[in-house]
Order: C-alpha cells, then sequence, then structure tokens
C-alpha cells in the first residue's frame, strides 16, 4: 500500500464538480499534479490534507483514515495555494505561531522556524512584517510554514507561482533534496516545465478526473506531435501567410484580430524556417506566441483524441 | 493535540494577532470616548465649583448611554464574527485546519481571545471612568456596589452578544450588518416597548443587573420592567452558552471554502 491511498474520492460543491471518482496510490518521492486552472488540483489536494471532506470515498495515509485521526495532520505539511497571511505579524513569528499549533515547545518552534526560514532565504527579513514581502517573498513564507515542521508528506500547491527564476531553481533543488531524505510529496502546477524540471512522475487531472498517471514523458510525446498553433502579429500579416502556406509543415492559416495563427504538424521544422524566413527579408515581427504551450490546449487535444 | 492545549495555542495566537488589529485601536479609541468626557465634566467641575455639571453625576448616564448601549454592543459584533468572518475572507482557516487541532479548540480559542480583549477594553474604560468622576468624592458603599453592578452586567452583557454574534458568523456570510440591524434595530426598539415584549431583547435583562438609579430610571430606564438579578444572569448565560454550543457545532460540520 502507498504513504497515500485515495479511494474513489469524490467531492462536489452544489452543482459544480470538483473531482469525481479519483483513484490514486503515492509513494515516497516526488509526484507531479498536472492540470489546467479549474482541473480540480487544489479540491485533490486539500482532501489529501484531510481539509476537506469527499463527498464519496476515503483517504488513507499510512493505512489511517486522515479524517479520524487529527494526529496524522503532524505528518502532513500543507502549502495552500492562496496567497493569504496573518498580516499583522512578522514573517517569523508567522512561522513561529503556526509550529506552535503543532504542539512544539517554544524553543523547538523557534529553532524550526529559523531553519526553515533560513532554508527559503528570508533570515534577513524575518523580522519584518509580512504586508512589506514582496509575492515572491510571501510565496517562499508560505512554502516554509508547510516544511516547518519536518513533516513525512508535503504537499504543494502551485508552489512556484510568483517566485523569481533564482528561487524557482533553489526551491526545485529543495524539493530533490525532500525526496532524496524520503519523503512522499506532491506538487501541483499548471506549469509543464515547472513539473518536468522537478519530477518524471506525473498524474494529469482535468475536469476533476484523473486522466492518466505516470512517466511525464507520455505527456510530451504528445504535446510533440499533436498539430501546434502559433499567432504571429507582424508588420504585413497577408504578405507572411502568403508565404508560410506554401511550407509543407503549415496545415492551415487563419486570420484572427491582427493575428495570423499558423497550425503546424512540425513546430521545430517550423520555427527553423521561420527564423530564417524572416531573417533573410528583414521582416518585422511584433509578437510570436504559442497558445498551445499551456495545458489547457494539450488537454483539450488529449481529451479530443480519447473520445 | 488535546482540546486543552489546542485551546491554549490558538488562544494565544489570536491574542497576538488580536491586540495588532487596526480595529482594535479604533474601538479602544472608540471605548474611550466616554472617559474623555469624563474628564472633560470632572475639569469643568474643578475649575468652576459652582457649575451645575458634576462627574459623579454623569457617571451612571455615561456608562448606561455609552457602554451598556453603545459600545459594548459595537466590540461585540466587529470581535464575534470576526471570529469566523475574517478567516474565510482572509482565506486563513486553512493554516488552522491543516494543524491537529480540534475545530472545537479553533473556535472557542479564537472566541476566547477576543472577549478577553473585549473585556480588558471595556473593564479599563470603567475603572478609568470610576476614578475621574469619584477621584475627589467621597465613595460610599453604596457607590462600590453600583460599581461592581456596572462591570458585572457589562460582562454578562459582553458574552451574551459576543456569542450570538460568533454563533451567527459560523451561519451568514457579513454578520456585521446583522449585528447592527440587531443592536440598533430590534434591541433598541423592542427594549422601550412596556409591558414583557422587551423580556426578548438581551439589553433588558443588562439593564436589569445595574443600579436602577433616580437619574438613569427617569432617563434612559424610562420604560424598564426588569426582572430579577438571578433571573437576568440565569438568561444571559444560558443565551451565552447555547449559542457557543450551536456557534462550536455548526463550525465543525459546515464545510467552509478554503
Amino acid at each position: 500500500m502507498g504513504v497515500i491511498k485515495a479511494v474513489n474520492l469524490s467531492k462536489w460543491y452544489g452543482n459544480v464538480l470538483g473531482i469525481s471518482e479519483v483513484s490514486v496510490d503515492i509513494n515516497k518521492g516526488v509526484v507531479g499534479l498536472l492540470g489546467p486552472n479549474g482541473a480540480g488540483k487544489s479540491t485533490f489536494l486539500k482532501i489529501l490534507a484531510g481539509m476537506l471532506k469527499p463527498n464519496l470515498g476515503k483517504i488513507m495515509i499510512k493505512g489511517k483514515n486522515i479524517l479520524k485521526d487529527r494526529e496524522l495532520y503532524k505528518i502532513i505539511g500543507y502549502c495552500p495555494e492562496t496567497d493569504s497571511f496573518y498580516m499583522e505579524m512578522t514573517g517569523f513569528e508567522f512561522i513561529f505561531s503556526l509550529l506552535k499549533l503543532y504542539g512544539f515547545s517554544k524553543n523547538e518552534s523557534k529553532i524550526l522556524a529559523e531553519a526553515a526560514i533560513e532554508k527559503v532565504g528570508l533570515i534577513a527579513r524575518m523580522n519584518d512584517s509580512v504586508t512589506t514581502y514582496s509575492l515572491g517573498m510571501r510565496q517562499r513564507l508560505k512554502f516554509a510554514q508547510s516544511i516547518a515542521h519536518e513533516p513525512e508528506i508535503m504537499i504543494f500547491d502551485e508552489p512556484l507561482r510568483g517566485i523569481d527564476p533564482l528561487w524557482k531553481s533553489k526551491l526545485i533543488d529543495l524539493i530533490k533534496e525532500f525526496k532524496e531524505n524520503g519523503k512522499t510529496i506532491i506538487v501541483s502546477s499548471h506549469i509543464l516545465p515547472e513539473i518536468e524540471s522537478i519530477t518524471e512522475n506525473i498524474i494529469l487531472i482535468h475536469q476533476g478526473k484523473i486522466f492518466a498517471e505516470g512517466n511525464i514523458h507520455y505527456i510530451r510525446d504528445l504535446i510533440d506531435t499533436h498539430p501546434h498553433m502559433i499567432s504571429i502579429i507582424s508588420k504585413d500579416n497577408r504578405e507572411l501567410a502568403s508565404v508560410l502556406i506554401k511550407e509543407n509543415f503549415v496545415s492551415d492559416i487563419s486570420f484572427k484580430e491582427k493575428k495570423i495563427i499558423v497550425k503546424t504538424d512540425n513546430r521545430e521544422l517550423f520555427y527553423n524556417h521561420f527564423m530564417r524566413y524572416i531573417a533573410e527579408n528583414n521582416i518585422e515581427i511584433f509578437e510570436l506566441t504559442s497558445p498551445d504551450d499551456n495545458l489547457q490546449a494539450v488537454f483539450d487535444y488529449l481529451v479530443g483524441a480519447k473520445r | 493535540m488535546s482540546f486543552i492545549k489546542g485551546l491554549k495555542e490558538i488562544y494565544l495566537l489570536f491574542i497576538k494577532i488580536g491586540i495588532r488589529k487596526k480595529r482594535t485601536i479604533l474601538l479602544t479609541l472608540l471605548s474611550f470616548t466616554p472617559v474623555l468626557l469624563l474628564l472633560i465634566a470632572k475639569i469643568i467641575e474643578i475649575t468652576k465649583p459652582h457649575s451645575s455639571i458634576s462627574a459623579s453625576h454623569l457617571y451612571s448616564n455615561i456608562i448606561v448611554a455609552f457602554y451598556i448601549q453603545f459600545i459594548i454592543g459595537i466590540l461585540s459584533i466587529f470581535y464575534g464574527s470576526s471570529v469566523i468572518d475574517e478567516e474565510v475572507e482572509g482565506k486563513t482557516l486553512i493554516y488552522l485546519f491543516s494543524k491537529p487541532i480540534s475545530k472545537s479548540s479553533i473556535i472557542l480559542g479564537k472566541f476566547l481571545s477576543y472577549i478577553s480583549i473585549i473585556v480588558i477594553t471595556i473593564m479599563s474604560g470603567l475603572i478609568i471612568s470610576f476614578i475621574i468622576a469619584y477621584i475627589n468624592a467621597y465613595i460610599s458603599h453604596k457607590i462600590i456596589i453600583m460599581f461592581f453592578k456596572y462591570m458585572i452586567a457589562s460582562f454578562f452583557a459582553i458574552m451574551a452578544y459576543t456569542s450570538l454574534f460568533t454563533m451567527l458568523a459560523t451561519f451568514f456570510k457579513r454578520t456585521a450588518i446583522v449585528g447592527l440591524l440587531f443592536i440598533f434595530g430590534w434591541e433598541s426598539i423592542i427594549n422601550y416597548m412596556p409591558g414583557k415584549t422587551q423580556k426578548l431583547t438581551i439589553i433588558h435583562y443588562v439593564k436589569s443587573l445595574i443600579p436602577q438609579t433616580a437619574v438613569n430610571r427617569n432617563f434612559l430606564l424610562f420604560h424598564l420592567e426588569p426582572s430579577s438579578a438571578l433571573t437576568a444572569i440565569i438568561v444571559l448565560s444560558l443565551i451565552s452558552i447555547i449559542s457557543l454550543i450551536i456557534g462550536i457545532w455548526v463550525f465543525k460540520y459546515k464545510e467552509y471554502i478554503i
């Protein structure tokens, strides 16, 4: 049996479905919970952490029902998605006070709080009010409160949101270090590269259901092979479209507002040719984006493919 | 964690948070307005000995008009409803629900911390007001009893109102609005109706506990047909206990959006 075992979990809020018939076994190591916004990731994580009661199904942590044994909360660390704090406190007081709620003594709480704050690089600012922190600092503080009591199970809901690249990389290394120390970690995100940099083991969630689980290469392959959309705004859209449509790797071109939407079956080839073309012909490009790089598009494609 | 330990930790946490809130500073300033009025009266009394203004004479009216009928209600509304509302609106409930502490400890611990803040604020206002009013006057045995009666009535009023608004906050969002309507609508209107109707208000029982001096009987308690002190204490205690039990029960089983 896994460290965490979810059996047929279903949760709805009135008529709105949160998650539906989710069953999963999670073992030691890092699992990435991947899904677009509104997929049910946070609901699933809150149920795992024992903060929401499922309407159907049960959740077992180390063989025990979390809703019937509050002591299990001591071995779980939860980093919420929301940017919420007790704003009347300093960073240190925030972590220290929450540690006291686990039953630690003053002295233990002080040592653990400082250690956690040091891990997220906030020692120099720990005595400043939380109100003076930037979004990235608040994210790191929130992360610190979830690891401060050194839990066996760590649940991070979108932990890297709003964090600068340097600290993103440091937190990823920290998560990997926890994995090496035998922790069970679940990290949610709607950004594929973020999860890719943390783990290969993923659970795909979409519209409240577990869509797939296993190795991340599975989804990466699907992304690389499915038709890819690229949105371009140039000085002369019509001229550019007339050139691109002649290429074999372009399967379709359409116009949307001031943009050209190009559909390609081989995005690597497209980018190679496109970059060379604009450089050689000195074409002015104002915007080049790929709407398909977000998970929603990937999931839409996967759901379509499964039907 | 045991219920008592959880209660203690939650209490200490919210005392720390509660006293730092801007709301606490504003409400403390508000609750010291009567002190300021008495101070002005005392200065006039000392500087103009033949003036008709006497701080000790004003004391009873100020306690009833400001503390009993206004400030206690306001403080109870804002602190009582905050026990739940600020956690839900600020999305901080998640930090409490993820800890090995029972929901009963959470709501009761936070309630007790906020009650402590109200009691300290009101009682210090009452004590300072009393000192100012009687600083240069002879304090008889009767005056001491009167003072303690005001303290007791205030305490029971704080308990009853705050418990009630805490309970309401477990059911409704933005309980402060409901509270203001209750205090300045229901309580104010029904309280002045003759006969038994006034017994449907909390303020009736609170006023039944305060000294029925000639001054306040003629001025503010004109229509009061008081219940006995024992009945008033029993009713106010029951309102507090029942409201708290219902509040704890709802908080325990209701699912909040976290």
